[in-house]
Formats: structure tokens, C-alpha cells, sequence
């Protein structure tokens, strides 16, 4: 008898058991997670600091990648068919409109971060453009986080509070960000807040937090073989260089430094660092988040300009 | 005979592990209790030693503007500004809506402008009850960071009140 009755009763507790087994392994949380597919590094990152562990997120760009002119590959194409949703930058900085096809050709809904944000225009050679780097002040970065969460939370409506959660937190955050940068700049004088830069890419930045901004090369690293860098801009480059006793120059860890590192050298200045810029650092670095990436530019502006 | 014995044990043991485990997720809901209205006229008067301003950080999930000031009673919105205000004009809200016997908590919310970033701010609340000043609580904030501050009201029926913060 006992035995017997041992028997059915180990075999009842399992099969009572396995329905609880198997309801805690289809709320595994690494299967059918939300697939968010991501141009660029900070994209990703911002992505990251809204939906937690809750989708997966893939920035198609690696570190130090250019978005200019990135040129997709078939890898990308097949991340883009298992993509839930795809978020871009806009504003033309993924050239060639890249990640727009890309979604496009997969039928995968896009959405632009940048959307309702006003961007600067800049004069290329008498053509207007607009300055696809917004992401470089916080207050344009919560746009993007703005963007991003109400994206999120229209692909996936049971976790829109959590995500709206933790947006709030980071956008805080960012917050604390732009106070800090302003205190850390107020050491150096106005007159000395001019910043060389590889490309045109710190303009929003600049227009922050009071800095005059030259770049020898356009807004795009697109033009950098030739039709950005025109000797008359290499000119005023160096001259405001000189004229205004620029203490260095800054090359960009997305940007081939050659040009910067020969201006450096014509104007007699040193090079202060190198910035990130279109894209963050790799994994394991202090750039690796937005708030990193921020954070160790404004430090190694001080340094060199200081 | 004695396998339907150990079917009848087999179905009692099931049974009690599946009512368990269906009343275990109710369980540990808490009761509900009914709530009264506060009695008396309560105001609420806000001032502020800075400009406040709509916040360029504020999560906007809807097509509502950023809120520059806001006012929170038990969860509950009940005063949200989103044009510029002055410091020193004194923000009145009468009657006060959401105000209970018992415990109450305020929350309050305030941008002060980003480029001052070193400086710390002030706000201030007074409550009064049927003219009365109850409560009166000033908040700062961290240099470069917004006011976000809740405190606690106690509402007897008489208006002896008792408060205490929890910045
Ligand atoms: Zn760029």
C-alpha cells in the first residue's frame, strides 16, 4: 500500500507541478521580447534607460561607427525583418537616408527621434541644411527620450507605465547632466570657450553653453575627401585659430583625425583629446553610456582649453 | 479498493494545492476602507523665490503641455500651471479638492529655470483651513535640480492638526 501510494503520489505532485513550470517558462523573459532595432549608439542607449530588460535593443552602428556613411549590410537587412519597431535620428543623419529604407524594405514601422524638435539650420556653401546632431544637449536628448518612450508604449501598452517610469528617472538625470556641464564651464572665461573641432557636429552644444564653434569640415564626414574642405574654410580655420588664441583643437573618435591633427600643427596648437561624437564608446568604456559620453567630453574640453 | 483509496487522497491533495494556489494571488490584496471628505473651506497658497518654468525635462506622453508648477493631493492632480510664474506672486488654489479625514499627502512640483544652475530654490506651501493657517512648509532644491517635495497633513474632524514632511 505505501509504497504504491507513494508512487501516485509523487507523480500527482508533479503533474499538479508542471503547469506552474511551464506558466513561469512563457514569462522567461528572454523569449518574445519586443525586438527595437536602433540607428545609432545613443539611440540605443536611450532605448535602454526606458524599456529596461523588457525588449531587446540593437543599435545597427558599433562604436566609433560613422552614420554619414554607413553603408548597410545584409545583416542589417535581416535584423530589420525580425524588428519590431526601428528608431531613427532624422534630420539626414543616417546619409542616404539608411535606416529609412532599411525599415521600409522589411515593412517595419520607423519612428524619428528628433520629431518636433527645432533644429538648427546651418549656410553649407550657400545651401541650408539642417544640423542633424541634436543629441548634443541633454534638453534635446529628453525630446528624443520623450519620443522614444511614447513609441514604446504603443508597441507594447502593458508595460507603458513601467516605461514611463523609468523615462521619468533618466530624463532627471539628464537634467542633473545639463546643470553639471553648466558648472563645470563656468570656469572657463566666454572668450576662451572656442572649440575646433574634425566636423560639424557640436553646433547644438555649443549654442548651449556659450562656445564659438569652427569646424574645418561640414556637418557631414560625407564631404570629408573634398567638397566640405574648401581652402577658404581651412583658412578662417586656422586664422580664428590664431586670432583668437585657441588653446587646442579636439579630434573625434568617429572621424578620421588626420585633417584636425594638420590644422593643429599649421596653427602652432596642441591637440586637446579626442570627443565623442556621432557615436559613443565601446562597451566597458566611459563613454559607453550617453551620460558617459557627455560627462568625459565636457572633461576633456575643460583640460585642453583651460 | 485500495486504488480508489489512493485516487479519493490523490484528488483531496489536488484539489488543496489548486485552491491554494488560486487564493494566494487574492490574499495579500488589502482592504478597502472608505474614505470622508475633510470638513471645513481649506485654501492652498504657493510662493516661490524663483521663476518657474515649464520643464524641458518633464515626461510628455500626450499632447498636454510640460508643467512648470504642479500640485499633487493623494495621488491626485489638482493644480498644474504651464505658463511662466513669477517669484514672489503668490499662488492661490480655493477650495482644495481631494482632502480627507486622516492622513493627506502633498506633492509638489517646481522647474526653476536651467541656467542658474548653481543656485538653490525656495518654495513655499500654506494651507489654511476655514481661514486659519494649518500647515506651512518651505522646500529647497539642489542647485541645478527642480523641486519635487511631497509632506503630510493630518485632518482630525476637529482642526487640530499635526504635520510632518518627508522632503
Ligand atoms: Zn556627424
Amino acid at each position: 500500500m505505501s509504497r504504491q501510494f507513494l508512487a501516485m503520489l509523487v507523480i500527482g505532485l508533479i503533474s499538479a507541478a508542471s503547469p506552474l513550470l511551464t506558466a513561469s517558462a512563457s514569462q522567461d523573459p528572454s523569449r518574445n521580447k519586443p525586438f527595437i532595432l536602433c540607428s545609432t549608439t545613443q539611440l540605443a542607449d536611450f532605448t535602454r534607460q526606458i524599456v529596461g530588460d523588457r525588449c531587446r535593443v540593437v543599435s545597427l552602428l558599433g562604436a566609433g561607427a560613422d552614420p554619414h556613411t554607413y553603408m548597410p549590410t545584409p545583416n542589417d537587412a535581416r535584423l530589420a525583418l525580425e524588428a519590431d519597431l526601428c528608431i531613427q535620428n532624422g534630420l539626414n543623419l543616417e546619409g542616404k537616408n539608411w535606416m529609412g529604407t532599411l525599415a521600409k524594405d522589411a515593412g517595419k514601422p520607423v519612428v524619428t527621434a528628433t520629431d518636433g524638435l527645432e533644429p538648427l539650420v546651418l549656410d553649407e556653401g550657400g545651401m541650408k541644411v539642417r544640423d542633424p546632431h541634436a543629441w548634443f544637449t541633454p534638453r534635446n536628448a529628453a525630446i528624443y527620450v520623450n519620443n522614444i518612450v511614447r513609441a514604446v508604449s504603443q508597441l507594447d501598452p502593458e508595460e507603458k507605465s513601467e516605461y514611463e517610469a523609468r523615462a521619468q528617472l533618466y530624463l532627471q538625470q539628464l537634467r542633473v547632466l545639463d546643470a553639471w556641464i553648466r558648472a563645470q564651464f563656468n570656469a572657463i572665461p566666454p572668450d576662451r570657450r572656442i572649440l575646433v573641432t574634425s566636423h560639424d557636429a557640436f553646433n547644438y552644444f555649443a549654442n548651449e553653453y556659450g562656445f564659438k564653434n569652427h569646424a574645418p569640415v561640414g556637418w557631414s564626414t560625407g564631404s570629408e575627401l573634398g567638397a566640405g574642405m574648401t581652402p577658404e574654410r581651412r583658412k578662417m580655420v586656422i586664422d580664428s585659430i590664431r586670432n583668437l588664441n585657441v588653446k587646442a583643437v579636439f579630434v573625434e573618435t568617429s572621424v578620421n583625425p588626420k585633417l584636425v591633427r594638420e590644422i593643429a600643427r599649421e596653427a602652432g596648437v596642441k591637440i586637446g583629446g579626442r570627443l565623442y561624437s556621432d557615436s559613443m564608446g565601446p562597451e566597458g568604456s566611459a563613454g559607453e553610456t550617453y551620460i558617459g559620453m557627455m560627462r568625459e567630453n565636457v572633461l576633456t574640453i575643460l583640460h585642453g582649453l583651460k | 479498493m485500495r486504488p480508489a483509496f489512493v485516487v479519493v487522497i490523490w484528488i483531496a491533495l489536488m484539489g488543496g494545492l489548486t485552491l491554494y494556489m488560486q487564493s494566494r494571488e487574492t490574499a495579500v490584496v488589502g482592504e478597502s476602507y472608505e474614505l470622508h471628505a475633510a470638513e471645513g473651506a481649506f485654501a492652498l497658497r504657493i510662493t516661490t523665490t524663483f521663476p518657474v518654468e515649464p520643464d524641458p525635462f518633464a515626461l510628455r506622453t500626450d499632447d498636454r503641455e510640460a508643467s512648470a508648477l504642479l500640485v499633487k493631493v493623494n495621488g491626485k492632480e489638482i493644480l498644474r500651471r504651464t505658463d511662466r510664474v513669477r517669484p514672489g506672486e503668490p499662488i492661490q488654489l480655493e477650495p482644495v479638492p481631494g482632502l480627507t479625514d486622516g492622513r493627506n499627502e502633498f506633492y509638489l512640483e517646481a522647474n526653476p529655470p536651467l541656467d542658474d544652475a548653481n543656485l538653490s530654490y525656495a518654495i513655499r506651501a500654506q494651507l489654511f483651513r476655514d481661514g486659519k493657517l494649518i500647515a506651512d512648509r518651505s522646500f529647497w532644491s539642489e542647485p541645478g535640480s527642480r523641486i519635487a517635495s511631497s509632506f503630510e497633513v493630518s485632518l482630525a474632524k476637529e482642526p487640530a492638526v499635526k504635520d510632518h514632511d518627508n522632503e
